[in-house]
């Protein structure tokens, strides 16, 4: 899941600096160069706080783990993840296999019943656990051609030089008509995003702190922290404990490990 | 620890869960020493108790209650070592019901150690294995027993089954075989509460027609389990004793009761999934070699369930999904059916609210398709605290009086009983004599007017028993008529 996250956060934005091309070709470059930016780290474990905040200020947390192994040149990315709170849920699993050409495949594990159970949903716009995150926000809306780009302007964010990239999800499922990001120009990290709805509305808006270098090679955010101007709820998400490169093994994503996962 | 698994681990009482309890103090030791022996110990508790309020609208004509509480609770150790390739589990049920005693059921649902390497996984001890892909109630999910205490979906609660599993994941699949030591009898309701049998089982009378019931034999199994594309599919072999047992009279009327044999069978089990676009098209069947109906041999045959599902996003502008799930049940022994999913269609539609507090809503119609037989059950659960978690379920059912007349139920005199008697076709000619000798004695001392109590009991009994299956066999949930009730649950996890 981490993998996925990162990658939808980087896919939108990173910017190269050619010059003979016109505001759609720089942002579809940016985004190519983006896409293959986190690639080779191998596999990673991580954990999870999700913060939900209602209108009144209550928080409801839900925390998870979650281990990811990246694709390779015949098989997609695998992702677990298992929740921890609340009690009521803990040992719920879910296993993806991530493919570029279809829909993922993805499997639930309710500890209750001890049963594998498939998932298919079309619904990538709903949602997330109930956060201010939908599927989509969080990885779950595919790659790079899923979307059409567009660099807008060059732009200083909390003393940091930016570029602002807009991205047009072509999906009609998606939940969104734009996405505008805010780019460091130093390290190509993403500190903000807004959020469009089908009605051109702005809807939510998505603030990233707490950027932790790992291995050297990989930033991580560790504090992804969303604003829904419409309902205004908020949610925050934390990571934690993240490692790279632990020796994962594509068979340790299989039903037999949902099954088991903890 | 200790106690509790020697306390009342099986109600079984043969030998071969003997062994397996053996099995399980092992295991205990294992868990212990490597407790005391590794630095990072890594284990951890949780559990889990609740409180069942359930009121009954309407009378039965089986008991007085108006009411019922029931409470119960779960609990799960959870050890790992070896990175987690290495793990024990440990988890007991236990249920306590205000009125039904069958219902106070105490299982070890879980005492497994599970070692796992790259390509295959041991498994041994106690544990829970569902096969099958639909939602209510699969026709290949074979390896645990039914636990009628907790209620009649099958999914609710499955008695713990020792066993040894090997599984084999490799590039064409996973493979398991598993070796089953310790049989499980079923465990039924009683006649207090509600729904109630309308006499109770005789424990004493179950048998094992093929086998030793204190030497019952090893069952054994093996699943394979692959997928392609878009298509997942299993197949598995059973061979061994039956989950369901034949049930039929105990012909003892001081004390009429249901006897309960259990006889090997063989099970050839296929499940298919093929997804579409966002939908889940499933079917699964079960062909059965050797299973006993009424202690008569049933003729081979094909338990089948089809399914579909789909899941909706945002219903109404709302944060609300629908998935909806659409079963069809085919059993071709129809009426001889032991269970009441012999040609029915489970429609459910299921909400969840995607809010902070897993609110969902659950509307689930089972109709039967011939017979004018519909049970509708609406659940309703949300999340509280942190802690609480509250779960309303009202169960409706909507099924023809059956048409067993008031005075058989009031047989004074030797007509009735005579009459009652010479009604019974499930009995076979011997065990018809055999009810009309001692009838017949008994009605001669009495002067062919009955009056002693036990004779009175029998008939009621036996009207009873008619009632309960054999003389309507099409209008099984007949019985259940007067069981509509709303149920209110709380439960607090640790």
């Amino acid at each position: 899941m981490l993998k996925k996250i990162f990658a939808a956060v980087l896919t939108v934005f990173l910017v190269t600096t050619a010059w003979a091309e016109t505001a759609e070709e720089k942002g579809y470059r940016i985004a190519k160069e983006a896409g293959s930016q986190g690639d080779g780290y191998v596999d990673s474990v991580s954990k999870m706080k999700m913060i939900l905040i209602n209108k009144k200020g209550q928080e409801t947390v839900r925390e998870m783990k979650s281990k990811d192994i990246e694709g390779t040149d015949t098989t997609g990315a695998k992702g677990l993840t298992v929740f921890l709170t609340p009690k009521d849920q803990k040992g719920t699993a879910l296993l993806n296999h991530a493919h570029s050409d279809k829909a993922d495949d993805q499997w639930l594990y309710l500890p209750a019943l001890k049963r594998v159970k498939k998932i298919a949903s079309k619904n990538k716009s709903g949602p997330f656990l109930g956060s201010e995150f939908s599927f989509e926000d969080l990885g779950g809306a595919g790659g790079l051609d899923k979307k059409t780009y567009k660099w807008i302007k060059d732009e200083v964010l909390n003393g940091r030089d930016c570029y602002v990239l807009e991205a047009y999800p072509k999906d009609k499922n998606s939940g969104y008509t734009k996405q505008v990001s805010w780019i460091d120009k130093e390290d190509f990290r993403a500190y903000k995003v807004e959020y469009y709805d089908r009605k051109h509305s702005h809807l939510k808006t998505m603030t990233i702190t707490e950027y932790e270098k790992h291995n050297d090679k990989w930033w991580r955010p560790g504090n992804m922290y969303m604003v829904n101007h419409q309902t205004h709820k908020k949610t925050r998400i934390l990571f934690s404990e993240t490692k790279f490169g632990v020796g994962l093994t594509a068979k340790q994503f299989t039903k037999n490990s949902l099954s088991r996962a903890r | 620890m200790t106690l509790l698994v020697t306390s009342k681990i099986f109600n079984s009482r043969s030998v071969s869960s003997f062994f397996s309890y053996i099995v399980c103090i092992g295991l205990v030791g294992i868990s212990a020493s490597t407790y005391a022996e590794d630095e990072e110990y890594k284990g951890e508790w949780s559990s889990l108790i609740g409180f069942e309020l359930t009121g009954y609208p309407e009378e039965s004509d089986n008991s007085d209650l108006t009411s019922n509480v029931s409470t119960f609770m779960s609990a799960e150790y959870y050890y790992e070592w070896n990175d987690g390739f290495d793990s024990f589990t440990f988890s007991p049920r236990l249920r306590l019901d205000q009125n039904d005693t069958n219902r106070n059921t105490f299982d070890i649902s879980e005492l497994s150690w599970i070692h796992v390497e790259d390509s295959w996984e041991l498994r041994t001890g106690v544990r829970q294995i569902a096969w099958g892909l639909a939602l209510a109630q699969s026709p290949n999910d074979i390896i645990n027993q039914t636990n009628l205490a907790e209620g009649f979906s099958s999914n609710n609660s499955k008695l713990g089954q020792p066993m040894i599993n090997l599984s084999l994941v490799r590039d064409w699949g996973i493979l398991d075989f598993y070796v089953l030591a310790g049989f499980r009898e079923q465990i039924f309701f009683g006649t207090e509460a509600r729904p109630g049998l309308p006499i109770g089982i005789d424990e004493d009378a179950t048998t094992f027609p093929f086998e030793d019931r204190f030497f019952q034999g090893v069952d054994y199994a093996v699943r394979w389990q692959h997928s392609w594309e878009s298509v997942e599919w299993a197949v598995s072999y059973f061979d061994g004793t039956s989950r369901s047992p034949s049930l039929n009279f105990n012909f003892d009327l001081s004390s009429p009761g249901i006897a309960a044999a259990y006889y090997p069978v063989r099970q050839v089990g296929l499940e298919f999934l093929y997804i579409l676009d966002g939908w889940i098209f499933t079917l699964e069947g079960a062909v059965v070699d050797g299973q006993f109906q009424r202690d008569i041999e049933v003729d081979t045959y094909i338990s089948s369930v089809a399914g579909i599902e789909s899941s909706f996003g945002g219903l109404f502008g709302t944060n609300i999904d629908l998935i909806l799930n659409a079963s069809f049940y085919y059993d071709q022994r129809q009426n001889d059916i032991g269970t009441f999913l012999e040609h029915d269609l489970i429609v459910s539609f299921i909400f969840p609210f995607n809010d902070e507090y897993d609110s969902r809503v659950i509307l689930a119609v089972i109709s039967d398709v011939t017979d004018d037989e519909n049970i509708i059950s609406l659940i309703a659960e949300r999340r509280l605290t942190d802690s609480w978690k509250v779960g309303i379920t009202a169960v409706y059912f909507d099924v023809e009086q059956l048409d067993v007349p008031q005075d058989i139920r009031d047989a004074q005199t030797a007509e009735f009983i005579e009459e009652l008697i010479s009604d019974f076709d499930f009995f076979g000619e011997s065990d018809l004599r055999r009810i009309i000798d001692s009838f017949g004695s008994i009605l001669a001392e009495n002067n062919f007017v009955i009056q002693s109590d036990p004779v009175q009991n029998a008939v009621n009994s036996i009207a009873e028993l008619q009632e309960f299956a054999f003389q309507q066999p099409s209008n099984k949930l007949g019985l259940l008529e007067s069981e509509s009730s709303i149920t209110i649950q709380f439960t607090h996890f640790f």
